[in-house]
């Protein structure tokens, strides 16, 4: 960008200008880099570049400048001149190789996910295959068994089975049936517990009894037995804490982990007040938004009621073995109240058990035994098989993503990697869901705002409920042989394939509920309300609607159940989130299909229009449900991919950039503090793209067309003029200037000085009250430069139109100009002195210096420099030389609040909270009369006050040497 | 090197003090004809000129230009410390790092010396010289002082009005408005309490009242104020020195519709 390490030169020159001496002046702004920069620097955790971020980006600049009372003009960059698009071809090829990379290594990610997806697959039958298995770094090796000193006391098989007959014997209770979460067991008598809860510990700590070779049987995998060991780490976690309760040295305890880290602090009737983890330490909030809308107060009265019986599925308990695990399935996956806490649910498969599921209901469920001891081992081998499979799968979901949020493991034991996957599941239905309401939205958009207000209240509770029933039909064809397609078609069809026979109500059940949705959905909004309630009205023909408390229960702050209607969370917060998010992305994959399996059938109905329809539901999890239908979004579906202009930024022009931005970022915060104190903003975590953020991978780095219209329309509604310049907006910028149209120039490109343009206002939005101005005079009387010069010096230091001298820095180049005068002189010593020796004996110490260092560079001057062309396209560039004057509009609120909400779906208030004290300071100063400033009156000299710029030696050196030239040739 | 000695030390202080609040770095330029100095506001609208003759104090001797560079609430802070019928010299040698400021009680014989330390301050010089007025308004500081301070009450911008044979100050704001109107006479017993208006052209003209209000700081300087207006072009207040003069520049309001 620019001439390289031109600003490098140039800085000491800069004078810090007030804000608000800049009032009333007319700014051409060099708009196009802006793009760039909000594209560049604007990025979520994972890198991602943030859709919208220009307008959001635009849209706090804008106000800065109306604050202060500036007139902007904005200029677009046109096209590139043939030298630009040169070195543009360079950079691209450059930035092609690093998109390489970054695919690569995408590949790779998607390997690793397929290999673990398909060895889950594989194990539980179904045809996935196994891919790129040997990928896994990660992967520990097979080992044939240890060897060990047979008199080694902690391998001595023979202790542990006595001491774990004892602890099976106490008192006669079946310790493998106990579950200690269940509410039975908390009825026991306190002795009884503790008795129970430290056998429990003791047995799982002892790997439950199993010896050294029954293990190795168990678990030919060893990665399945590090899993297992994971698993029993959490279990005994989970009874220590039980144990603390039961002995009252701990309040709450495990029995309370489930209300997760969110405490409810304060409440009312249909209100709920949440002390949430904030960056800084914890804030009051409304649950995540800040309850100005009804819809947005958490329904708690339509907390449905917590799951009491399972139906049919206990119709499977005394079938065979197939069905056995299946319950359990359902049973952990379905169940959160009640997690079964008994060992047998731990999927322990020798134990004997299986993984029946009693432990639920009766916590001393001993029917197991008999079921169970009349079945030969071969066939205990397979649904032990079976179910551990689907453990592995759970814990393997749950691990990762644990590892990834850190949050997550707060307090939550064992039962965490069942909530986990359930609030993924539900997150990202829930999400789905949305996108579907907001469809809707818009439909009925047109409506009274009080009606709109009743509809979201509605669509809401509604909401709760769509999304609850589908995660019933998931746990109901939940058996891991299924990886059901994202059809509602295809998960009916699953229940046929089921390897037992379901019991047919279950099945009619399943078909019930699927037509009921499907009836539903075909309905219209207002319709399908109804018909939900009528649905919740049902109880005995539907499964009972889980609790929304659900999604709460692992990360509150950032998986907050409700985020999902409200937009107000802060970008700290959502970033995190994001992140969270992504990460499910990437696992979800195949796995989300059978997961939002229903909910996709749904959500294809409820969208109206086409594309959406052809949008695969798992996708949308992925990229975050596209919006619904603007139809500025079909534009851009086929606009997006024109890249309209290049820039070239280095890496750490690139890094400052991002810093700037976040500075940029937390001053426009205090902007908004100080143009509206009232707002409440600070305090409630708000969101500015979370509402409509959405990850444009495909085209993320290249400034679209799509995008420059979209701030030129938001520029019209703000009354601002603007105009595309037919090539370089630099250029253009510079012409205005030269017109007079403009009183100065913003801009962070130093080609500007190479274009004519002196008056230039630099880091306009990095310090608060403080702008850098460059003045053309002053850096001509400080540095001896000029226009020429500066051509000159980036024919040396390389800029858009040339590459440049290698080795040469901007000290060099400074001296160069100052040593040899014209670059053609320079050049020509070169040339000339290289292979004649005797000319190089009569150089001074300064030209031998320099020619070393060109020569161990290797450098080679040819005829072609300088360029005659570089210099003509700076000095004669194409230009508009129209000398229109430009005007001003007011900003028209009505059009912003609605380009907001279309675009980056800001509520009013949001766009409201800004604009109107905005809207109300410039109108104030219309009405008292604008201050006029002396500087326009008087001219300004600049006076030193006896006292050196902080130049470099050797610049001022140099620069002392060009002005004394140029003196003395005048 | 530079040598002032004023007989009363109130006199720089008064000077220091009427425009101190609207500017905080300056430089002072000391020659042969004495110290002058000029500085803008940070807002850029209000400019403000002290010229100190040589006949301003007892003493004066400056051999080469010498610029003192001074954070003026810095400076007042010490001049605080002397006591206001002290005589006060400044000295400064030629290339100083940091002005001396010396104490001499004139009864008793207590001598107190400060050392200040100057600053580098980059500063925009205003070509201010040969401006012409329509209008010249000659009044009681004091009576000037009062009509902005009890207009400033109602608005934040005052209008002057300048017609034939009356001068109105008029204010508009949210509660309410009003205007005071002050006629030229001639007071032959108390010359200072006189009012003179001359005209060549009647003016309009609107200012910010903050600014007005960091202007009458200086009316403790001079029992007169001098006026001059022009259409358009920022106005010059003046307040009279014994030798030399407070200038201050303030520009215009102008409303958006013109």
């Amino acid at each position: 960008m620019g001439v390289h390490a031109l600003w490098d030169i140039v800085g000491p020159t800069a004078k810090p200008v007030r804000l608000e001496s800049l009032s009333n002046k007319r700014l051409a702004v060099d708009a196009s880099i802006w793009i760039y920069q909000f594209l560049k620097a604007v990025r979520d955790k994972e890198g991602n570049a943030m859709r919208y971020s220009h307008i959001v980006g635009f849209f706090r600049r804008i106000c800065k400048l109306l604050y202060f009372g500036i007139k902007p003009v904005f200029v677009f960059d046109g096209g590139a001149p043939a030298l630009k698009r040169r070195t543009i071809q360079q950079r691209k090829e450059r930035r092609q190789g690093r998109r390489d990379n970054a695919a690569i290594t995408a590949r790779k990610l998607l390997a690793r996910q397929m290999q673990s997806d398909g060895h889950k697959a594989s194990t539980a039958g179904t045809p996935q295959p196994h891919v790129h298995k040997l990928n896994d770094e990660y992967e520990l090796p097979k080992i044939p068994g240890f060897k060990y000193d047979s008199n080694d006391a902690r391998i001595n098989a023979d202790d542990f089975k006595t001491i774990m007959e004892n602890i099976d014997e106490l008192d006669g209770v079946d310790l493998d049936s106990i579950n200690p979460a269940s509410k039975e067991f908390d009825e026991l008598p306190k002795s009884t517990q503790y008795m129970i809860l430290s056998a429990l510990r003791l047995k799982s700590r002892l790997r439950l009894g199993y010896s050294k070779e029954q293990l190795e049987n168990l678990f030919p995998d060893s990665m399945e037995f590090s899993r297992f060991q994971i698993n029993m780490v959490k279990r005994r976690n989970f009874f220590t804490q039980k144990l603390m309760s039961a002995t009252n040295t701990h309040d709450g305890g495990a029995s309370k982990a489930d209300s997760g880290p969110s405490k409810r602090v304060a409440g009312q009737q249909g209100r709920e007040y949440q002390l949430i983890r904030t960056e800084n330490g914890w804030a009051l909030s409304l649950t995540g938004d800040d309850g100005s809308e009804i819809s947005k107060a958490i329904v708690l009265d339509e907390r449905p009621q917590s799951k009491t019986s399972e139906g049919h599925d206990n119709d499977g308990d005394d079938e065979d073995a197939d069905v056995d695990w299946e319950d359990v399935d359902v049973e952990d996956k379905g169940k959160k109240e009640e997690v079964d806490y008994s060992v047998k649910a731990s999927l322990l498969p020798a134990m004997g058990t299986t993984a029946q599921s009693g432990g639920g209901q009766s916590f001393l469920d001993k029917r197991h035994a008999d079921s169970r001891s009349d079945k030969t081992s071969g066939v205990v081998h397979v649904s032990d098989e079976i179910v551990w499979n689907d453990a592995e799968k759970r814990s393997s979901y749950a691990v990762p993503a644990s590892v990834r949020d850190d949050d997550n493991d707060d307090g939550d034991d064992g039962n965490e990697y069942a909530d986990f996957e359930k609030d993924l599941e539900l997150m990202n239905e829930l999400k789905n869901k949305n996108s579907g309401r907001e469809t809707k939205h818009e439909l009925v958009d047109l409506r009274s705002s009080d009606r709109e207000v009743e509809e979201n209240e509605h669509s809401h509770s509604i909401n709760v409920k769509e999304s609850t029933t589908p995660t019933k039909l998931s746990e109901i064809d939940n058996q891991p042989a299924l990886k059901v397609m994202a059809k509602p078609q295809d998960s009916v069809e699953s229940v046929v394939y089921k390897p037992a026979e379901l019991p047919t109500n279950s099945e009619q059940n399943l078909q019930h509920v699927l037509d009921k949705i499907s009836e539903a959905n075909s309905d219209s909004p207002v319709e399908s309300k109804e018909v939900a309630a009528r649905e919740s009205d049902q109880p005995p023909e539907k499964p009972k609607l889980p609790t929304p408390e659900w999604f709460k229960s692992s990360n509150p702050s950032d998986f907050n159940p409700h985020l999902g209607t409200s937009f107000l969370t802060s970008d700290r917060t959502a970033d995190p989130k994001q992140n969270g998010e992504e990460a499910y992305g990437l696992y979800t994959g195949s796995r989300a299909a059978d997961l939002i399996s229903a909910a996709s059938g749904r959500n294809e109905k409820l969208s109206d229009s086409d594309d959406l329809k052809e949008i695969h539901p798992t996708e949308k999890v992925v990229v975050e449900s596209p919006s619904p239908s603007s139809p500025q979004e079909e534009a851009e579906k086929t606009s997006e991919c024109i890249p309209v202009v290049d820039y070239d930024f280095s890496e750490e022009e690139e890094d400052a950039l991002v810093s700037q931005l976040r500075e940029e970022e937390q001053d426009y915060e205090m902007f908004k503090t100080a143009l509206n104190p009232s707002s409440i903003s600070a305090t409630f975590i708000d969101d500015e793209l979370r509402g409509q953020e959405k990850r444009d991978k495909r085209d993320s780095d290249e400034v679209t067309a799509a995008m420059v219209a979209e701030v030129q329309d938001l520029l019209t509604r703000f009354g601002i003029p603007y105009l595309t310049a037919p090539m370089e907006a630099e250029a253009q910028c510079a012409e205005l200037l030269i017109l007079n149209l403009v009183d100065g120039i913003i801009t962070d490109d130093s080609d500007i000085f190479l274009f004519g343009g002196d008056k230039v206002y630099k880091n306009m939005f990095q310090e608060k009250n403080y702008v850098e101005h460059y003045y053309g005079d002053m850096i001509l009387k400080e540095l001896g430069l000029d226009r020429e010069k500066f051509i000159d010096l980036a024919q040396l230091l390389g800029s858009d139109y040339t590459a440049g001298v290698k080795s040469i820095g901007p000290v060099s180049a400074m001296e160069v100009l100052a040593e040899f005068e014209s670059l053609t002189r320079f050049r020509d010593w070169y040339n000339e002195g290289q292979f004649d020796k005797k000319l190089q004996e009569k150089e001074s110490s300064y030209e031998k210096k320099l020619r070393k260092k060109l020569a161990t560079n290797e450098v080679t001057l040819g005829a072609e420099f300088p360029s005659d062309l570089v210099k003509e396209a700076y000095l004669r560039p194409e230009v508009d030389h129209d000398a229109t004057k430009f005007t001003w509009g007011v900003p028209d609120l009505d059009r912003l609040r609605e380009f907001f909400k279309m675009t980056i779906g800001w509520p009013q208030e949001k766009t409201d909270e800004v604009m109107i004290p905005l809207i109300r300071e410039v109108n104030n100063r219309k009405k008292t009369g604008i201050q006029n400033t002396l500087t326009s009156f008087f001219p300004t000299e600049y006076i030193k006050a006896g006292k050196d710029l902080k130049l470099g030696k050797r610049i001022k050196d140099a620069s002392g040497k060009m002005k004394m030239k140029k003196q003395r040739t005048k | 090197m530079l040598e002032g000695k004023f007989e009363e030390a109130s006199l720089f202080k008064k000077i220091i003090d009427s425009f101190k609040d609207c500017v905080q770095l300056v430089n002072f330029n000391c020659n042969e004809h004495g110290i002058a100095a000029q500085a803008v506001d940070d807002s850029r609208v209000l400019l403000v000129s002290l010229s100190i003759g040589t006949e301003s104090f007892q003493e004066f001797r400056c051999d080469r230009s010498v610029t003192l560079g001074v954070d003026l609430s810095s400076l007042s802070k010490i001049l605080r410390c002397g006591n206001n019928n002290d005589n006060l010299t400044l000295i400064a040698d030629d290339t100083p790092d940091s002005v001396l400021l010396l104490f001499e009680d004139t009864k008793k014989d207590r001598i107190s010396e400060y050392s200040l330390k100057l600053m580098d301050i980059d500063a925009d010089f205003l070509d201010i010289d040969g401006m012409e007025y329509d209008t010249t308004i000659t009044m009681p500081s004091a009576e000037f002082a009062k009509v902005v301070r009890d207009l400033n009450q109602l608005s934040d911008s005052l209008n002057i009005l300048v017609t034939k044979d009356t001068v109105k100050f008029v204010a508009e704001g949210d509660i309410g408005s009003g205007s005071v109107i002050v006629k030229p006479h001639t007071d032959m017993d108390k010359p200072q309490e006189s009012v003179k208006v001359e005209l060549d052209k009647p003016v309009d003209l609107t200012f910010g009242s903050k600014y007005l209000l960091d202007i009458i700081k200086g009316a403790g300087l001079a029992e007169q104020i001098t006026i001059k207006l022009s259409s358009e072009t920022p106005a010059l207040f003046e307040f009279g020195l014994q030798s030399g003069y407070l200038q201050f520049f303030l520009a215009p309001k102008f409303n958006e519709e013109e």
